[in-house]
């Protein structure tokens, strides 16, 4: 009887602390990157990518807190650089469309614009491309999945647009109508695909 | 020989400080069977992270208006459905400083549907006081409790995450849905 009621609550006792150290004990499975690298966080932001060799990118929990600082530095002016690229390439297009129409004295408004777009755009691009990689990437298909696809649109429209400008200009007579209309399609294309990479972020 | 009189003494004053010990009935989260969700307004859209990846135990002795609850949860482990959302979040909150979020109760009291539960939330490295409501439902040998409460990420010293430049609002709404095994 007495053994028994020395072990009742030493018992009791030993399942409230146990219960309490299983709550103590969590795990958390926090990495300092994510498994998932695209090919350029590889080659700058891996264990032993170019950044951590050639300047102070160490990484440890300190470290990996600052590049998210600049991360989102760089991603901010990713967004205010993409809208800022959206209205120049409205214009672009809007100016292009009037040339095309037989509005020829237009022609070098239309190509400062066209080079400003590239400009800027290729400045965009870059601030999302060497970017630190996120802290997590599951590899869920999501909105911002969808932005780096139309992304490859725009991309692919922003090389080959100012490729057929160049090939209009250097052309006797301003080109033949049919790469005057192609250069029309690849510029309304790109335009649409990058305004609705914007937008896609915001669902 | 001395120690372990003086360490028998102490035992022994120890459960006599606890008479209600020995019926004390200890109930464990059940993992994937159980939710944390926080949900959270911006003005483009809403966003709901689940984790149901964390722990939960709660002891329950005679005196039910002294529960032992404690939850701790993991930041990484909750889940938007956007893993680039989720890793903005985890910046907000300074992950690796702080990598976990944890409430702990220590008294009830009964009320009409339930019981108000009055504990300490430790999020970003600040301990705060709350109490909200929950309602648990027993059966055989679970119980399942349901709750919500309102924190303010000001609170917490957590700056409210943006999109384009858009902050969410201060509110951050937690769900808590835990089904939780008896011995």
């Amino acid at each position: 009887m007495t053994l028994k009621r020395f072990l009742q609550p030493t018992i009791a006792m030993l399942f409230c602390i146990t219960a309490a150290h299983a709550a103590d004990t969590l795990e958390t499975h926090l990495s300092l990157l994510p498994e998932r690298l695209g090919p350029i966080e590889s080659v700058m932001w891996s264990e032993h990518g170019a950044m951590r060799k050639m300047f102070d990118f160490p990484l440890t929990p300190e470290g990996r807190e600052k590049e998210m600082g600049l991360r989102r530095t760089l991603l901010t002016a990713h967004q205010i650089g993409g809208f800022a690229t959206l209205a120049s390439m409205i214009a672009t297009v809007a100016v292009g469309q009037m040339v095309y129409n037989g509005n020829e004295s237009l022609g070098d408004v239309k190509s400062t614009l066209g080079w400003t777009t590239v400009t800027m755009y290729f400045t965009t691009a870059s601030l999302a491309l060497f970017t630190p990689p996120p802290m997590i990437r599951r590899g869920e298909w999501n909105t911002v999945s969808t932005h780096k696809l139309l992304g490859g649109i725009h991309f692919t429209g922003m090389i080959l647009t100012p490729l057929l400008a160049t090939m209009i200009e250097d052309q006797k007579g301003g080109g033949s109508h049919t790469i005057k209309t192609v250069h029309m399609i690849s510029g309304y294309t790109t335009t649409v695909a990058f305004a609705a990479a914007m937008m896609v972020v915001t669902f | 020989m001395e120690n372990f009189r003086l360490a028998h003494a102490l035992l022994i004053s120890t459960f006599a400080a606890f008479p209600t010990a020995v019926s004390a009935k200890s109930y464990t989260a059940l993992k994937g069977e159980s939710r944390i969700s926080y949900h959270i307004h911006h003005p483009l859209h809403e966003v709901e992270g689940v984790s149901q990846d964390f722990n939960c135990t709660v002891e329950l002795g005679n005196d039910t208006t002294r529960p032992q609850v404690h939850v701790k949860a993991s930041i990484d482990s909750f889940n938007s459905g956007n893993s680039n959302r989720d890793s903005h979040t985890l910046e907000i909150l300074d992950a690796f400083k702080y990598p976990s979020v944890e409430f702990s109760a220590d008294s009830a009291i009964r009320v009409e549907k339930g019981y108000r539960l009055f504990g300490q939330l430790t999020f970003h490295g600040v301990k705060r006081s709350v109490d909200f409501m929950v309602t648990p439902e027993y059966s055989k040998d679970r119980v399942h409790i349901k709750g919500n409460f309102m924190v303010k990420l000001s609170d917490f010293k957590l700056k409210r995450p943006t999109l384009l430049m858009i902050p969410t609002a201060d509110d951050l709404k937690i769900d808590i849905d835990v089904a939780a095994e008896g011995p």
